[in-house]
């Protein structure tokens, strides 16, 4: 397929998508008070649902969806490997273990930022951690190991803040928080999280040529005067910055970078550096998508969309892993 | 102008030496075959020859010191064809050979005609022209590793610096490659060149360096270095030596006794 084609259906999906979660919700409003309540201040209680609710729902989708499929796909070009995830930095994990501490500290219920910027404090600290073990050029393998260690770490952590929670109600809303979910943010978590987000795009983004050089590994990539320290900088840093602050105002949504990046490769023939734009509208698509799939599957039962894209990811990662076996075979 | 010079060149592996104080230069338009039995520092010498290792010494690469060239002009300088041929992603062998021009691309901006002529040139001095909208992990490892050194011959540079680019390749493809190193001297290139195949050395090569446990043990024209003397200390074999009306031939016949 035409990669400009590619770039345009997938900007028109993720747009209409977009429309469409603004448009999906409890509070039942019709197309013309939804438009009413977003465009003009006729009907306070269709802006409140409107601008206070659904808006930054879908901001967030989109964005997180972006960040996701974006930092998935450079995770995949600068690792060359297919396997990897934006959570292989332990970024994530390292996020959730501030939100988790934020609730078990009692913090995120005095001040509700609390928990986000815990978060991404986390986020942040694993950074740091991060660049003290890998180093600044220590090669893919360190990296990967350095970032199963903090995973690892953060993971036994968030275990042990939830087995020593000071009730069940708040190891139930940890719980709840890690799964995943876009319900009832505010336009606050918005302007929290974009500018890590933009700045976080704005590194990955620039990365394209150098994942190209890297298809023919390192050695030959710094021979074509890709510089790796600086390569590998960009893409710890942009992803971390990306990818904590998704996941410290959404909790974690698995598997959207693990799989969007795979269901595009075939269609910009595998070029890292095509991957990356058709990655990011790609994962809002899909993040947007399920963010409306979990208000209508299950309206009122608060579905969260990490169950759901797991549901959905787990089973076709399976299907991938068959088609690879045939395609070997 | 010297193409390159090397003088007191040392290098280690992981705290091990693996070079020691070699010291040659080489003129433009020159292919120089570096041969020496396994673990003898051929791919060291060529990494560093390249900037990709660290050592002591001093390289310097059309009349610039090795350490003071930037990672950017470095590309234009020198091409490096590694001996692994590694190719992560399925794409399209057009676009693997477009690879070599990337330290030529403007920022924000893809190939312009240049490139796409030197990318289209790079596919057809390797015979590989027919393959060319093909997906490398379709191709056998011959047609890969023809592809693969199309991407050095692309990045255009004076000097090119390949690491064993005959192994796996069959005598026709051998032969041909070599032709093309070949043209590629007569138009001022200058080509460095890792080898096993002896006979190839001996046929297309200008000057032979043969290296053993990290020195350089002979410099000079292929008949002068591919000696049955020379063969005996470095490598323990015995070397039939022939002049024929299509140059020098050798062929290594018989291993020694005591190895």
């Amino acid at each position: 397929m035409n990669y400009r084609l590619l770039l345009a259906l997938l900007s028109v999906i993720a747009a209409l998508l977009f429309i469409a979660s603004l448009l999906v919700g409890p509070a039942n409003l019709d197309l013309p008070t939804a438009l009413a309540g977003l465009f003009s201040k006729s009907n306070p209680a269709a802006t409140l649902v409107m601008c206070e609710i659904r808006l930054p729902r879908a901001i967030l989708g989109f964005m997180i969806g972006a960040t996701l499929g974006l930092s998935g796909a450079v995770m995949q070009g600068y690792l060359r490997n297919p396997l990897a995830d934006p959570a292989i930095l332990g970024v994530s994990g390292a996020a959730s273990l501030g939100a988790v501490l934020a609730i078990y500290t009692g913090l995120s219920a005095m001040f509700p930022l609390a928990l986000p910027l815990l978060a991404i404090s986390g986020a942040v600290v694993a950074v740091l951690l991060l660049q003290m073990l890998a180093g600044t050029n220590a090669g893919t393998l360190t990296l990967i190991l350095a970032g199963i260690a903090i995973t690892s770490l953060a993971g036994a952590l968030t275990s042990l803040a939830l087995n020593l929670s000071p009730n069940p109600f708040a190891a139930m809303e940890m719980m709840f928080w890690m799964m995943g979910s876009l319900t009832d943010r505010s336009m606050q978590h918005v302007w929290l999280s974009a500018p890590f987000m933009i700045v976080g795009w704005a590194m990955l983004s620039i990365l394209g040529r150098a994942l190209n050089a890297l298809t023919l590994g390192p050695q030959v990539a710094s021979s074509l005067g890709i510089r790796l320290d600086r390569t590998q900088m960009l893409a710890v840093l942009g992803t971390a910055a990306s990818v904590g602050a998704a996941t410290a105002v959404a909790g974690t949504i698995g598997f959207v970078g693990l799989i969007v990046p795979h269901l595009l490769r075939p269609f910009v023939g595998s070029e890292p550096s095509r991957l990356l734009p058709a990655s990011a509208l790609a994962g809002a698509a899909i993040v947007l998508a399920a963010d409306i799939g979990v208000r209508i599957i299950a309206p009122g039962r608060d579905l969260k969309l990490g169950v759901l894209t797991a549901i959905v990811g787990a089973p076709f990662f399976l299907w991938l892993v068959v088609k690879h076996r045939r395609d070997v075979l | 102008m010297t193409a390159l010079s090397v003088e007191k060149l040392s290098a280690a592996l992981k705290g091990r030496d693996v070079l020691h104080n070699v010291a040659f230069s080489v003129e433009p338009g020159e292919i120089v075959g570096i041969i020496g039995p396994n673990g003898a520092g051929k791919s060291t010498l060529l990494r560093s020859i390249a900037g990709l290792l660290p050592y002591t010494g001093t390289i310097t690469v059309s009349e610039s010191n090795l350490r003071d060239i930037g990672a950017h002009n470095r590309a234009k300088l020198i091409s490096y064809l590694p001996q692994e041929r590694e190719v992560a992603w399925p794409i399209s062998a057009v676009k693997l050979v477009a690879l070599g021009r990337t330290p030529y691309l403007q920022p924000m901006s893809g190939p312009n005609q240049l490139d796409d002529e030197m990318v289209e040139h790079a596919l057809a001095w390797v015979d590989a022209t027919k393959l060319r909208d093909r997906v490398v992990s379709d191709l056998s490892g011959g047609e890969r590793a023809r592809i693969l050194i199309a991407r050095a011959l692309a990045q255009d540079t004076p000097l090119l610096v390949a690491d064993e680019p005959t192994a796996g390749l069959d005598p026709a493809h051998q032969i041909s490659l070599m032709e093309v190193f070949a043209e590629r001297a007569r138009a001022g290139r200058t080509i460095i060149v890792a080898l096993h195949e002896i006979a190839l050395a001996a046929r297309w090569c200008s000057r032979i360096l043969l290296f053993d446990n990290g020195r350089l043990i002979a410099d000079g024209p292929p008949k002068d270095v591919l000696t049955a003397n020379v063969f005996e200390q470095a490598y323990g074999v015995r070397l039939h030596v022939a002049d024929s009306p299509d140059g020098l031939i050798v062929q290594p016949v018989a291993r020694l006794a005591a190895l």
